[in-house]
């Protein structure tokens, strides 16, 4: 079909045309740099979401201590009011 | 990276003159290949980390799949993006082969430019690139027999545009 033969021609000229394209100087090192910038693997990004948790757990591990130590005062005391009760009975 | 990123260079600057010249001849845009290019080889840097390189092709003509079907991806996004503007000659080339190259890629844009970017980058891979169609059918992912429709229809729809454009002069 000449019509067919006549886009073969074209297409046929810019292939032609463009066979001496490349990419810009620095190509490889602009890739290089987009594949360091990713993660490497399941065990990076499970350490690097780790991070993120870091200061929530901080908090938690205050809030835990005031409290651990809060309750510990007050069992002391009923502790101390029971042992005069049981005395004072016995 | 240490190594592995060594080794992965060199695959990268073996590779990537192939990959940036058939992405253009796709695209019709060398800065859009790069960014395509690119794109590919961190998804392929991806899938070696984790271990889905299955060996059957060689890393070359996994590349070039990849390459292609992000091209054909870009291809999908320009659709539903306003159209890029002239950015000149790249800075990479000079002198008159550069801006025979550069309208060269203008002009396949222009001529593939209403396809559909499956049948668009088909044609291209067969006519400007040279592959056959089981090579196609490789690179993108389909059988011989998709690729031979596209073809078809690739042909008929710019054979369509070709009467038309006649049609319009003759009036």
């Amino acid at each position: 079909m000449p019509a067919d033969e006549e886009l073969d021609e074209r297409l046929g000229r810019l292939r032609d045309m463009t066979e001496g394209l490349r990419a810009r100087g620095g190509f490889a090192d602009a890739v290089m740099q987009a594949v360091a910038a990713q993660p490497s693997g399941w065990i990076e990004t499970a350490w690097r979401a780790s991070l993120r948790m870091v200061p929530v757990a901080a908090l938690c591990a205050m809030a835990a201590l005031i409290w651990a130590v809060q309750s510990e005062s007050a069992v002391d005391e009923e502790l101390a009011i029971a042992h005069g009760i049981v005395e004072m009975d016995w | 990276m240490g190594g592995e990123g060594g080794a992965f260079r060199v695959i990268v600057e073996a590779t990537s003159q192939r990959l940036v010249r058939m992405s253009a001849r796709i695209l019709g845009n060398v800065t859009e290949a790069e960014d395509a290019v690119q794109e590919a080889y961190v998804k392929a840097y991806r899938a070696l980390g984790g271990g889905r390189f299955d060996e059957r092709s060689s890393v070359e003509t996994w590349l070039y799949r990849i390459a292609a079907n992000t091209a054909i991806d870009a291809l999908r996004n320009r659709a539903r993006r306003p159209a890029l503007d002239d950015r000149g000659l790249e800075p990479a080339w000079d002198g008159a082969e550069a801006a025979h190259a550069h309208l060269a890629l203008r002009e396949l844009d222009a001529l593939l430019g209403d396809l559909p970017p499956e049948q668009r980058a088909a044609l291209v891979l067969k006519t400007v690139e040279g592959l056959s169609s089981a090579e196609i059918a490789v690179a993108l992912g389909c059988s011989e027999g998709a690729v031979e429709q596209r073809l078809v229809r690739a042909r008929a729809a710019l054979r369509a545009r070709t009467s038309e454009k006649e049609e319009t002069h003759a009036g």
